[in-house]
């Protein structure tokens, strides 16, 4: 994953043999795959607009590669016929492209691509056209497909959550460097820099100074406070670093820990149902998020003041902003 | 005031309804009543009659019918070929769009001018002393002047010159329509760069081949300054109604008119029945 412009598709491009790289080598299961041409390599691709055979039918569109395969006409019937029952899509075979909607042309897409059973399946954003219900109802079957198929995927996105649930191991990509590679829980809660921290997901990030270590924690010096946290490697006194700590990661409570420890005042709440977002002040006006689940309306008032704390091994603390020099991570974040 | 949607809709569409009714329906419906007419030493008189129909039969007329079809076919076949791959390049090669629209630009230049300075333009080139014979006489390929002028090839080369941008254009409009995602895609299950072209680009653009072939074959058919000045001694349907026309046999000319608009109509139908032409708008 990335954000736009970083090279995931490019990079997928590469990986499909669409795109010659100028550097570099592809390894497809020990075998170098660099010269071979995309119809030889036994990876697949499916895009993000589908890319659907508009003047073939349903059942045209799956056939495709299984006909160029020249594999005999009962067995082709009835891969077609088993992979658009796994897809939902039985008794489909005779529409056309126009006549279905933009999940069903999706499972089309997939379909295609899953019945000639690649080493490699490649996904280009391919729920980005859809809105948020379908999504979260895709990623759901594509995760059940995937495990009926077994299949090695490839899936891009600039989606976290989708990342996230869908992915066993992770890569961060940013402006054609990789930033992090990992399993995808390792990722979040351990993010190698503040891109990678901010990126996947929200984080309250404290600008702070080393002041030494602690057993396995490192103390960092903020405005708001001294507080530990987990740090990797090796860090030097008096250095800047960034604190960060997850929304979801902080609590509230009547009676403090002595470490980690602060009063903040709420400014507002926003109530998404499942959970709600409370940003917080901290004493020296540092805005903080975070999430508290199964709230009612009201049960955080403006200018009420609170006791937050957090658990030393839920922080991190960073020294690094991202692999790439003099990025302006919010625009990369946000769009511009 | 609330007019209906419908009714507003037409008024809207009134302006191409009359000129279409004014200039192409009623003339088209009095060359067929025409068509049935007695020629006269004038002209016509409104006597109903089948000769000017069972004059088509004539072998001079079933030959100028054929010569006139066979024509344009082979007109039509020389712009697809030659046009395609122009429109190909154009559409996918060609990435800038300020290089594609001085291309284009280039192409249409010949369209700006005048229909007979254009033909006329072609004397120099193919002429006994002209450009080609020169060049040819020159790296000693000949020793004496081919002649170029005045038979089919010269009138089909006349053509090409004439029409492939009606040609190229639709073609290059289907093209240009195509999903790029749809030959990586195809390249990507598995398809050689020349199957994904036969498989998908091919048929995908056949609705702009449809229009150009189309549009060649009614200019051409229709064309009969062309074919009088450069293919001397053939004769076209085209020729004949104009000649026709001259003599004052109006009738008869009806007829030939007929007979040639019945048999583009069929090509319509045939062609339109099976290639979906609204995908190219």
């Amino acid at each position: 994953m990335g954000p736009s412009g970083s090279g995931k598709t490019t990079l997928l491009k590469c990986i499909a043999g669409l795109l010659t790289p100028e550097a570099g080598k592809i390894v497809l299961d020990g075998v170098d795959i660099t010269d071979v041409p995309p119809h030889k390599r036994n990876t697949s691709l499916i895009f993000q607009d589908y890319a659907l055979f508009p003047h073939m039918t349903v059942e045209e569109n799956v056939e495709f590669g299984l006909k160029l395969k020249k594999m005999d006409k009962d067995t082709i019937k009835s891969e077609v016929k088993h992979t658009l029952g796994v897809i939902g899509l039985a008794g489909f075979e005779d529409r056309m492209p126009r006549e279905l909607s933009g999940g069903e042309k999706q499972r089309v897409a997939v379909a295609r691509s899953l019945v000639l059973k690649p080493k490699l399946l490649l996904y280009d954003e391919p729920l980005a056209n859809l809105d948020y219900r379908l999504q979260r109802k895709m990623e759901e079957e594509l995760k059940s497909i995937h495990e009926e198929f077994g299949l090695t995927s490839v899936y891009i996105t600039h989606n976290q959550e989708q990342a996230l649930s869908l992915g066993d191991r992770l890569m961060v990509i940013n402006k054609g460097m990789i930033e992090q590679v990992g399993n995808t829980d390792e990722i979040y809660l351990g993010p190698a820099n503040v891109f990678t921290a901010r990126f996947l997901g929200e984080i309250n990030i404290l600008n702070g100074k080393v002041a030494g270590k602690e057993g396995e924690f490192v103390r960092v010096v903020t405005e708001e406070g001294s507080f530990l946290g987990r740090g990797h490697g090796t860090f030097e006194t008096n250095a800047q670093v960034f604190y960060c700590v997850r929304p979801e990661k902080l609590r509230v409570g009547a009676t403090p820990p002595k470490e980690n420890s602060t009063s903040a005042k709420v400014v507002t709440t926003i109530y998404r149902g499942t959970e709600a977002e409370v940003i917080l002040a901290f004493n020296h006006e540092t805005r903080v998020k975070y999430i508290a689940y199964d709230v009612t309306p009201g049960t955080f008032k403006e200018h009420e003041a609170l006791n937050i704390h957090w658990r030393p091994e839920d922080a991190v603390v960073l020294s690094e902003v991202s692999k790439v020099k003099d990025i302006d991570i919010d625009k990369l974040i946000y769009g511009s | 005031m609330a007019i209906g949607r419908k009714l507003s809709n037409y008024l809207l569409l009134s302006p191409a309804i009359v000129l279409l009714g004014i200039f192409l329906i009623i003339p088209l419906l009095f060359d067929i009543a025409l068509s049935f007419w007695t020629p006269s030493l004038t002209g016509y008189q409104q006597i109903f009659t089948l000769e000017n129909y069972q004059n088509l039969g004539l072998p001079a007329y079933t030959q100028a019918i054929e010569t006139t079809f066979t024509l344009s076919f082979e007109t039509v076949v020389v712009t697809l070929i030659l046009a395609y791959p122009i429109a190909y390049t154009l559409a996918y090669k060609i990435r800038s769009p300020r290089k594609q629209t001085l291309i284009l630009f280039t192409l249409v230049i010949p369209f700006l001018m005048d229909y007979t300075t254009r033909t006329i333009s072609w004397y120099p080139i193919l002429g006994l002393n002209g450009i080609i014979n020169a060049l040819l006489m020159d790296l000693g390929l000949t020793s004496s002047p081919v002649n170029l002028l005045f038979n089919q090839t010269a009138v089909i080369v006349v053509w090409f010159q004439a029409y492939v941008l009606f040609m190229m254009t639709p073609i290059f409009l289907a093209l240009s329509k195509i999903n790029p995602s749809l030959v990586d895609a195809a390249r990507s299950l598995g398809a050689s760069s020349w199957t994904a072209f036969r498989k998908v680009t091919l048929p995908l653009s056949a609705p702009g081949m449809v229009v150009g072939t189309i549009y060649v074959l009614v200019s051409t058919v229709s064309d009969f300054p062309t074919v009088r000045l450069f293919g001397r001694g053939i004769q076209t349907v085209g020729l004949a109604i104009a000649q026709q026309a001259d003599g004052l046999n109006w009738p008869f000319a009806a007829a030939l008119a007929v007979l040639v608009i019945a048999v583009i109509l069929g090509a319509f139908y045939i062609i339109i029945r099976y290639v979906d032409v609204q995908q190219l708008f």
